[in-house]
């Protein structure tokens, strides 16, 4: 019944087709909301969540924990009393279990944040001091840096809540500072309506490539 | 209804009908686009360039198929440009989609590029997203131990170019592809103890945020989305899907600007209409 499957060139066809019709449902929605598109997202998370359990199971589990645990590390059977540990949270009789293991891992979670807040900031931190002159700048370069510094300041000032900005020399640089991240974000929504066209281009070069094969 | 209101109201189907002839046009009669290299894009070839061939490159897979369209482009350059090297990778993936996808191009580049499992490349596997932090600070010390097989199960100490492998400095670069964003967790257990080489291929949502560490220094090279893969692309000489999607990434932008234009011309004119109207109206 299923020795189709066996012939790649045939299931290579029919995983476009899949595809293509899977691609054509969820669009449907930009027309309007309908039966068809509700199926497709059905099926698609409903996919992703049992492809996800497989991949977990075949790709982690089984390789690291459960071949361990048959090859004779029996200590690796400690890992399955500490995950099922997270599932008494649905007792409100032994919810007290789960709180162990959520505290033990929101300690550790703080203590590894605390410690990547240095190796992050720090650096940047560092970089935020630019020469203005010297260090055979060009005049492009001293600009650069010049402008940078303003921006900086600016911004900071917008964000400096300690007193109010009443008198203009509080409130103009926190004015300017609001401006500069109004063209931050502008600029950072561009980019984000790029990425949207570059996932569309993505899935409309499939439909065109290779499933009815019109582009090159 | 006036021309001005019109513009202001245009059916939404009518604008999808329009990108979709928009962005299919350049994908059919492929055109010709001139490709801008940005000094980020540069730094990042010259930075897997100058990775030591006795070193192995980590091929960071945080992506899934949301966001194909981009990190493909971007890890498959990446990975070409290792094999044309002749520098080893292994991939690392903290998406299970990802981690299928990863494992397909690597096959497929081998597959061309006539290289071998296990002595050219690797994959480790899928790692569930939520080790990613202890991940990320353990291996750097033992990576036998923190890795321990590929996904086969196969044991690192059994795998030929892995053998040697045994912690951070035997690790030439973390190439970092991603539409998550978890750079910062990779700068601060991996780049700030260790300053090794990161490269960092984000989708473009999230790219304007990695300036910074691009400015400090804390990442050697940036491949901002799809365009960052294009430029890629034109480094290598290969001109691949990034580089096909470019025409129809101009003429999206194009007609996206043209429909903010027109809907301001027509608010902007609407406005005026209505003070005037509200000027010589009843009682004006």
């Amino acid at each position: 019944m299923f020795s189709w499957l066996a012939n790649t060139e045939t299931t290579g066809v029919v995983t476009v087709w899949i595809a293509a019709i899977g691609t054509l449902a969820i669009y449907s929605l930009l027309y309007k909301e309908n039966p068809v598109y509700r199926m497709a997202e059905h099926v698609f998370i409903g996919s992703a969540a049992g492809y996800g359990v497989f991949v977990t199971w075949s790709q982690l589990l089984k390789p690291q924990w459960w071949d361990r645990i048959t090859q004779g590390e029996w200590y690796w059977v400690l890992a399955l009393i500490a995950g099922s540990m997270f599932y008494f949270i649905y007792s409100q009789r032994y919810v007290w279990i789960s709180r162990i293991i959520f505290g033990t891992l929101l300690g550790l979670i703080a203590g590894a944040a605390f410690k990547g807040f240095a190796g992050i900031n720090i650096d940047r931190i560092y970089a935020s001091f630019k020469p203005v002159y010297g260090h055979e700048l060009s005049v492009g370069g001293i600009l650069n840096n010049v402008l940078f510094i303003v921006i900086l300041l600016a911004v900071m000032s917008y964000f400096f809540f300690s007193f109010e900005h009443r008198s203009r020399v509080a409130s103009a640089p926190a004015k300017m500072g609001r401006w500069f991240l109004m063209f931050a974000f502008g600029a950072m929504f561009g980019s984000t309506v790029m990425a949207r066209m570059s996932l569309l281009i993505g899935r409309v070069y499939f439909l065109l490539h290779d499933w009815l094969h019109l582009a090159r | 209804m006036g021309i001005f209101e019109k513009l202001q109201h245009i059916d939404r189907r009518v604008m999808y009908v329009l990108l979709a002839l928009v962005l299919a046009a350049p994908l059919i009669w492929v055109w010709g686009q001139p490709i801008e290299v940005s000094p980020a894009v540069r730094k990042a070839y010259d930075t897997i360039e100058k990775m030591p061939s006795d070193k192995v490159a980590i091929i960071v897979i945080y992506w899934g198929s949301g966001t194909i369209a981009e990190n493909r482009p971007q890890t498959e350059a990446i990975m070409r440009h290792l094999f044309e090297l002749n520098k080893k990778f292994a991939i690392l993936a903290f998406s299970p989609e990802g981690s299928t996808f990863a494992l397909d191009s690597a096959k497929t580049l081998a597959a061309q590029m006539g290289k071998k499992y296990g002595t050219d490349w690797v994959h480790l596997g899928y790692k569930p997203p939520a080790n990613l932090v202890p991940l990320v600070q353990s291996f750097p010390r033992n990576v036998n131990r923190a890795l321990v097989a590929d996904k086969d199960g196969t044991p690192l100490s059994k795998i030929p170019m892995m053998r040697g492998v045994k912690d951070i400095h035997d690790i030439g670069l973390i190439a970092d592809t991603t539409s998550v964003g978890e750079l910062d967790v990779w700068i601060a257990y991996v780049y700030g103890p260790y300053r090794t080489p990161i490269v960092y291929a984000p989708t473009a949502v999230i790219a304007p945020e990695a300036f910074n560490p691009l400015d400090a220094g804390q990442i050697k090279g940036l491949l901002p989305g799809l365009q960052g893969a294009a430029a890629y692309e034109r480094l290598l000489g290969r001109a691949g899907f990034a580089t096909k999607a470019m025409g129809a990434l101009s003429t999206s932008h194009i007609l996206i600007i043209l429909l903010i234009i027109a809907g301001n011309v027509g608010y902007i004119s609407s406005l005026r209409r209505r003070r005037r109207e509200g000027e010589t109206g009843p009682g004006g």
